[in-house]
């Protein structure tokens, strides 16, 4: 029923229904359906950027972007298709930008336990068991070191409200990589003395507060 | 040591002078019973006698446990910093902080008194039963909270060490605010840096070990990467100059965000691409465009392209078979914004298929089911009032 119209007639419609609260699901569907081809093959492209991934990948990273594209991409794209005429001026290439946004994310966040070399997508077969169990426990692993650096900056954001000298020498010095204690003492406009001592009072705040905030976690749990 | 021990010593004046209140005579008192081997409790008991039922009612009325949290709280930062200062402040920092464990001990002591006092004229009846229950209460989950950040007052560690070695055994333990941790001096050191060798106690005391397992992430804090966020506003040409300086600073050390970047503009090009033959194939020739899309480069995705089979259109909900290459999946996608529930079932008496919700709806995948050779499957699905209940093949 929607053949006849353009993307943006399409686009319009799903616009249309979402701010009358009606439910976007067919005219949605059938725009997606049409930037099917053009979304994998952005994925693709990402793949081999990455040196991996797989059919299956394409299809989840390709309905989370038809998620992205409705939860947020409809109302962004109004502000950017304004300030980038152009470019982004259709909402095909603005779903083809969130699209090939989830897969570097996707890729980005399963760098490690995505070791397998780098596959032909044509080729690449159902993965076998074992491939599943090793997935699944690097995404175990991947779990709990993400729970970890998220108490770090839950301690990191505590420390910024406490000691806010104290935590922008320490995300100068090790955050951003300048490592120096001159650089630092010269950006923050203090002495080389200062810097350290600021980044050593940093260090032992936030290792008592990431202590605290791991004990208060697991007696959640318990 | 004879400092500390004077400073109980005189506490035996408080049982008898006329001013006293009845709270401090009670703290008096405990302070003395809980260090009766070393002080003596001489005293203690004629004191306590001499306490009336409605003087105590009173005072337990008054009690406010719960405003002690936030003076031990600020002790344990100034504990700290009696390790971190260094400067002529350091001993300031001690004496405040040791006040504050004070007055935890000095609730411990009236506790300790209360009971006393109760042994010799009857236990409290009623409310005055109820507040005491209740202040004991407050007080344990106090020390709960507390407890486990002892560590905090590993810096005042000589001087709790004295304090604790003057308590009755069975009162050292419970005086965690005295005994917990008391032997770790060895940790502070491991705050501001990492020692290349690790002292005897830091490898046998358990809780020492963790934490020091524990703390190791900020001796190796994690880099500040570019969030999905950072990189959606870079893309976007939404970063501010600053934002841009820290991030070419970043990308040029970090590999990872490096190679995001990168992907970022290839992702640009194959957008490119792709638009390109999505134009060539409706005809339209785009002139603006250098042809840029060798035929060649087809995506996979074209010549496989997804089949979908519609089983079921009721009003509330459609129930789609997708097949795509090896893969086969059951989509039950609802219609009319109604909650829709949806089972599969390989065989009668197991449990469904554990549906994944996305965009599209409920889905089911059938790929494993398959692969290992079944060809069909029940569907149940619920929206509303209406049910489905159908066999279906795949
Ligand atoms: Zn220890
Ligand atoms: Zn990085």
């Amino acid at each position: 029923m929607y053949e006849q119209l353009s993307d943006d007639e399409l686009f319009a419609e799903v616009v249309r229904r979402r701010s009358a609260g009606e439910p976007v699901g067919a005219p949605l569907g059938s725009l997606v359906d049409r930037w099917a081809r053009p979304a994998r093959y952005v994925i693709s492209k990402i793949q081999a950027s990455y040196g991996r991934g797989s059919p299956a990948d394409a299809d989840e990273l390709f309905q989370d972007a038809v998620g992205k594209f409705l939860d947020r991409g409809l109302d962004q794209f109004r502000g950017v298709s304004e300030q980038m005429p152009g470019r982004s001026a259709s909402p095909k290439t603005f779903f083809l930008r969130i699209v090939k946004h989830v897969a570097i994310d996707f890729y980005r966040r399963h760098r490690e336990e995505l070791a397998a070399p780098p596959s032909d997508p044509d080729d690449a077969m159902e993965e076998p068991p074992s491939e599943v169990a090793r997935a699944v426990e690097a995404g175990k692993r991947r779990e709990e070191r993400a729970e970890a650096q998220e108490l770090y900056w839950s301690a990191f954001a505590r420390l910024q409200q406490e000691h806010p000298k104290e935590a922008s020498a320490w995300e100068l010095y090790h955050h951003e990589d300048v490592e120096d204690h001159e650089e630092c003492a010269r950006r923050l406009n203090i002495s080389v003395v200062n810097s350290y001592k600021r980044v050593s009072r940093a260090q032992a705040y936030l290792k008592l507060y990431l202590l605290d905030l791991q004990r208060e976690s697991h007696g959640e749990e318990a | 040591m004879i400092d500390v021990l004077s400073r109980y010593s005189t506490r035996r004046t408080v049982l008898t002078a006329a001013k006293s209140s009845p709270g401090e005579v009670l703290e008096a008192a405990g302070d003395l019973l809980r260090r009766g081997s070393k002080v003596g409790t001489e005293g203690v008991e004629t004191a306590l006698r001499g306490l009336g039922r409605p003087q105590v009612e009173a005072w337990l009325k008054a009690q406010k446990p719960q405003a002690l949290q936030p003076v031990l709280l600020r002790a344990a930062e100034e504990a700290v910093e009696v390790a971190l200062d260094g400067g002529e402040e350091a001993e300031m920092w001690r004496a405040s902080a040791l006040e504050g464990l004070a007055a935890r001990d000095r609730a411990a002591s009236a506790t300790r008194a209360l009971a006393a006092w109760e042994a010799l004229h009857g236990e409290l009846q009623g409310e005055a039963a109820q507040l005491r229950d209740r202040y004991l209460s407050a007080l344990g989950t106090l020390d709960s909270s507390l407890r486990p950040r002892a560590r905090w007052f590993i810096p005042l560690n000589p001087q709790r060490r004295q304090e604790r070695d003057l308590l009755e055994p069975a009162e050292q333990d419970t005086a965690w605010w005295f005994s917990a941790r008391a032997d770790c001096d060895d940790l502070v050191a491991t705050w501001t840096g990492r020692p290349q060798t690790l002292p005897p106690h830091l490898q046998d005391c358990s809780d020492c070990r963790s934490d020091v397992a524990d703390a190791a992430l900020v001796d190796a804090p994690p880099r500040r990467h570019l969030s999905a966020d950072d990189l959606w506003r870079l893309d976007m040409g939404l970063m501010t100059a600053d934002e841009r300086t820290k991030l070419d600073a970043h990308t040029a050390r970090c590999g990872e965000c490096a190679q995001a970047v990168l992907a970022l503009e290839e992702g640009d090009e194959a957008i490119e691409e792709a638009l390109d033959m999505d134009a060539e194939e409706a005809g339209v020739g785009r002139a603006a465009r250098t042809s840029r899309a060798p035929v060649a480069h087809r995506p996979a995705a074209a010549r496989h392209p997804e089949q979908r089979e519609v089983l079921e259109e009721r009003r509330d909900f459609r129930v789609v078979l997708v097949r795509e290459r090896q893969r086969v999946r059951l989509l039950v996608q609802p219609l009319a914004g109604r909650a829709v529930t949806a089972a599969v079932f390989l065989s009668p008496g197991r449990p469904s298929l554990k549906p994944s919700h996305g965009p599209e709806g409920i889905a089911f995948d059938l790929t494993t089911a398959s692969s290992t050779g079944a060809r069909s499957a029940h569907l149940s699905v619920q929206a509303g009032n209406e049910t489905l209940e159908r066999d279906f093949s795949f």
